[in-house]
């Protein structure tokens, strides 16, 4: 960084005017290169959710529930649930519960035995986008 | 899209920050600099106000711009569509009516609209005395545009209890850098030669004092802000935003330097008539621009960044500082508090001489701070990794265990033994034996234990498993070493209640027929949980007692849970009868095996644990009482868990149990 001319302020030397203006570019280059940053990386929010991810579950869960970090924002959050040839089999009404805008369910219905996976993206309030996955096993 | 939205961000605080400065700068310094002016017969202000009107056009006009184009951008994230096709009605709508940005959004609209307004009242307004008034309310709609950017970015997010505290804050940092920095441009163009120097120079007093005042609030509020959005050092040393924070830092600390040269030195010489006082300060001031103009961009870039807090930090340096290593030694303690004790006298000498005049600063008392320095990072440096600071994405769970106790005996039995005291059968052969986990995994870092196995520790035979072991499985084997070391606390369990040990007890999953889902962790607060691992026929007296007593024992304040130690051997279809709600629950085998790590007695026998195997989890989540094998008379042990169940719930409350536990 330029040092402040202290000499200069001390013995009264005539400013160099071009010299301001350097530091100006210098300082915009800088701050151009700042604008490169690396995204925002959807960096996990999922507190947890029920059925748990990974565990099995004996007979079928009406919902599933994910519960989350941060508020959300219901027109952009949503999830599906996919059975083991990535059809989807959930009842496609995502909804983020008005009483905790933490929680969003999706009705399931009966569900055969197998593995299903979970696929979610959410909006927080703070306008991050966060998606996962995760499995869960429904057992006879 | 990222470049956009940070140059949509960035080129949006700037014109809104211009905006509310230029108004300040007209309320606060040159009006007031300008009636003393008239008084005393000299000076007028009109191009002043024409010059700010000029600037509030532009700025009115990029900050609509900006504005737009970042709304557009803030659209594509949203929908995960790119920017040309986000522009579409359907999501637009979605945007600006059903989120928080959105209704912000449009409220700042409709702010703008009415401070363009208000500007226009003032450009017309000029000889009404009730100018001043009008200019009050521009600054007030300014102030109110500038500020609700606050509810555009990660103060809206978190716990709802510190929402206000945060808003407010935010909000804080938002005014006072817009009164500073929004405002340096007038006083460049105040400082341009052409006007009496005398209201120059109080005009530059009175900028200077607007300045302080802004320093003051922007301190404040920005360790609230960095609180919130980093909360520990190598948060701020280890992730993204931590450096952009540091980089924003640094130029403050510039702006903040010139601005101290400016009101300590060069307006009082101002003030004495020194006109190259007039050149040197209007350098100065397009100097703090230009870095002022760096922070807007870093500003910018943070607002897409991921805040520290939520990220695993990862550790840039060799060595980092840790009282770790000082607890043991006494020595250590003393000398650093001397030393401690040293810095402090130094550092109010430095401060004393900086504030006389001239400053004088004696080299011995910067020695006085840098060798105490020096001390205490030599003493409290450890070595430190990349992963020193992260956290786990494992918990504490019954799977994680049962996994990491397969890794343990596939990978590390052969040299840390069964129960990890180095005494397994290659450690003879090894020249450093392996030393005892359960004493040293407790007081490490769980990120330092993770570099430890995947990549050996320096100086001795431990070698790196990073080619043998995924990610998720050396934490897994993390959650094990912890089992491992509790299980040796839990040696010490009886049938009685004990003063507390730190044994947590492994969170699973468990269903009852007909109920959902539920985990061990979600009894906590108010129940007291008797889990009972069975096998069938052994405990069958024993499980038709529980079953008879169940309303008894939820009465007392438990929650019973029957767990089987072998799938094969359930007794959820037996049809044992009870009084109460049923006892028998479905969950994973390897809870059974995770929790028969904690049935070992002092004496190394766990004699009839393979078949039956009781614990009591207190309401915090602590492992306190344990009765191993099937019992010889069932009754009298329903007597007994009655009493401990007893004593558990007359326990004081405290703190609950919390994964991830390490300094």
């Amino acid at each position: 960084m330029p040092g402040i001319e202290w000499r200069g302020i001390l013995r009264h030397a005539p400013p160099r005017t071009g010299w301001a203006s350097g530091c100006l570019a210098r300082f915009l280059i800088a701050a151009l290169m700042a604008m490169s940053v690396s995204p925002a990386g959807a960096h996990g929010l999922l507190d947890r959710a029920a059925p748990a991810a990974g565990s099995a579950v004996h007979g079928s869960p009406p919902q599933l529930k994910l519960w989350f970090t941060e508020r959300l924002e219901p027109a952009f959050s949503k999830v599906r649930v996919l059975d083991r040839n990535g059809k989807q089999v959930d009842k496609g009404d995502p909804e983020v519960d008005r009483a905790d805008a933490r929680l969003l369910r999706v009705s399931l219905p009966k569900l055969a035995p197998g593995t299903y996976r979970v696929q979610w993206r959410v909006l927080s309030v703070d306008t991050h986008v966060s998606e996962g996955a995760f499995t869960f096993d429904v057992a006879p | 899209m990222d470049t956009l939205l940070v140059a949509a961000r960035a080129a949006h605080y700037a014109s809104a920050m211009l905006l509310f400065g230029e108004l300040m700068f007209v309320i606060v310094v040159a009006r007031p600099a300008w009636r003393r002016a008239q008084r005393a017969g000299s000076g007028d202000g009109d191009d002043v106000y024409r010059r700010l009107l000029v600037v509030a056009r532009w700025s009115v006009i990029a900050s609509i711009v900006s504005g737009l184009a970042w709304l557009a951008a803030k659209a594509a994230v949203m929908s995960g569509m790119p920017v040309g096709q986000a522009m579409n009605r359907e999501t637009l709508g979605l945007v600006l009516g059903n989120t928080v940005f959105g209704h912000v959004w449009t409220l700042r609209l409709g702010l703008v609209i009415a401070l363009c307004g208000v500007l226009l009242a003032v450009g017309r307004s000029a000889g009404d005395p009730r100018r001043s008034r009008l200019e009050i309310g521009a600054a007030v709609v300014a102030a109110a545009y500038l500020g609700s950017l606050a509810w555009a970015g990660h103060a809206v997010a978190g716990k709802e209890p510190d929402d206000f505290d945060r808003i407010v804050a935010a909000v804080a940092h938002l005014l006072a850098a817009g009164a500073w920095l929004g405002a340096l441009p007038a006083l460049v163009s105040l400082l341009d030669g052409t006007h009496a120097l005398d209201t120059v120079a109080q005009a530059t007093r009175r900028f200077s004092n607007l300045g302080l005042a802004s320093v003051c609030v922007l301190v404040v509020s920005g360790l609230t802000n960095a609180w919130y959005q980093v909360g520990d050092v190598p948060a701020l040393i280890g992730t993204d935003y931590g450096t952009l924070l540091l980089a924003k830092l640094g130029l403050f600390a510039t702006m903040l330097g010139l601005a101290v040269t400016n009101r300590g030195v060069l307006t009082p010489r101002l003030a004495g008539g020194d006109r190259g006082a007039l050149h040197l300060l209007r350098r100065n001031a397009i100097l703090e621009i230009a870095a002022g103009t760096g922070v807007v961009v870093i500003v910018g870039a943070l607002g897409v960044t991921v805040p520290a807090a939520h990220q695993s930090p990862v550790w840039p340096f060799d060595h980092t500082l840790s009282w770790q290593r000082i607890q043991q030694t006494a020595w250590v303690q003393l000398v650093l508090a001397a030393a401690g004790t040293v810095a402090c006298i130094a550092a109010a000498i430095v401060v004393r001489g900086a504030l006389s005049r001239p400053p004088r600063i004696p080299i011995a008392a910067l020695a006085g701070i840098a060798i105490p320095a020096g001390m205490f990072a030599w003493l409290l440096a450890v070595p430190a990794y990349p992963t020193t600071y992260s956290t786990s994405p494992v918990r504490y769970i019954a799977d994680a265990i049962a996994s990491g106790a397969a890794q343990y005996a596939s990978q590390c039995i052969a040299c840390h033994g069964r129960d990890g005291q180095g005494d397994g059968p290659a450690a003879s052969s090894l020249p450093i034996k392996p030393a005892s986990l359960t004493e040293r995994v407790p007081n490490r870092r769980e990120g330092d234990l993770f570099w430890w196995i995947a990549h050996g520790v320096p100086k001795t035979p431990m070698p790196g498993f990073a080619s043998k072991l995924s990610d998720l499985e050396i934490w897994s084997l993390i959650q094990f070493l912890d089992a491992q070391a509790m299980a040796r606390n839990a040696t010490a369990m009886t049938d009685r209640v004990k003063p507390l040990r730190p044994v947590f007890a492994p969170d699973f999953t468990f269903e009852f027929i007909g109920r959902p889902q539920e985990t061990l962790e979600q009894q906590r607060g108010s129940r007291v949980t008797l889990l009972v691992f069975y096998t069938l026929p052994e405990s069958l007296p024993r499980l038709r007692q529980l079953a008879m007593r169940e309303r008894a024992l939820r009465a007392a304040g438990a929650r019973v849970i029957a767990v089987p130690i072998s799938a094969s051997s359930s007794a959820v279809d037996a049809g044992i009868a009870g009084d109460g709600e049923s006892i028998f629950a479905i969950a994973s085998p390897k809870v059974a095996d995770a929790y028969a790590m904690f049935a070992r007695q002092a004496d190394g026998s766990n004699e009839g644990a393979r078949k039956h195997l009781e614990f009591l989890v207190d309401r915090h989540g602590y492992l306190r009482v344990r009765w191993i094998g099937v019992p010889d008379t069932a009754f009298e042990r329903t007597t007994d868990t009655l009493s401990q169940i007893e004593l558990l719930m007359r326990e004081p409350p405290r703190a609950p149990v919390q994964w991830g536990h390490r300094h």
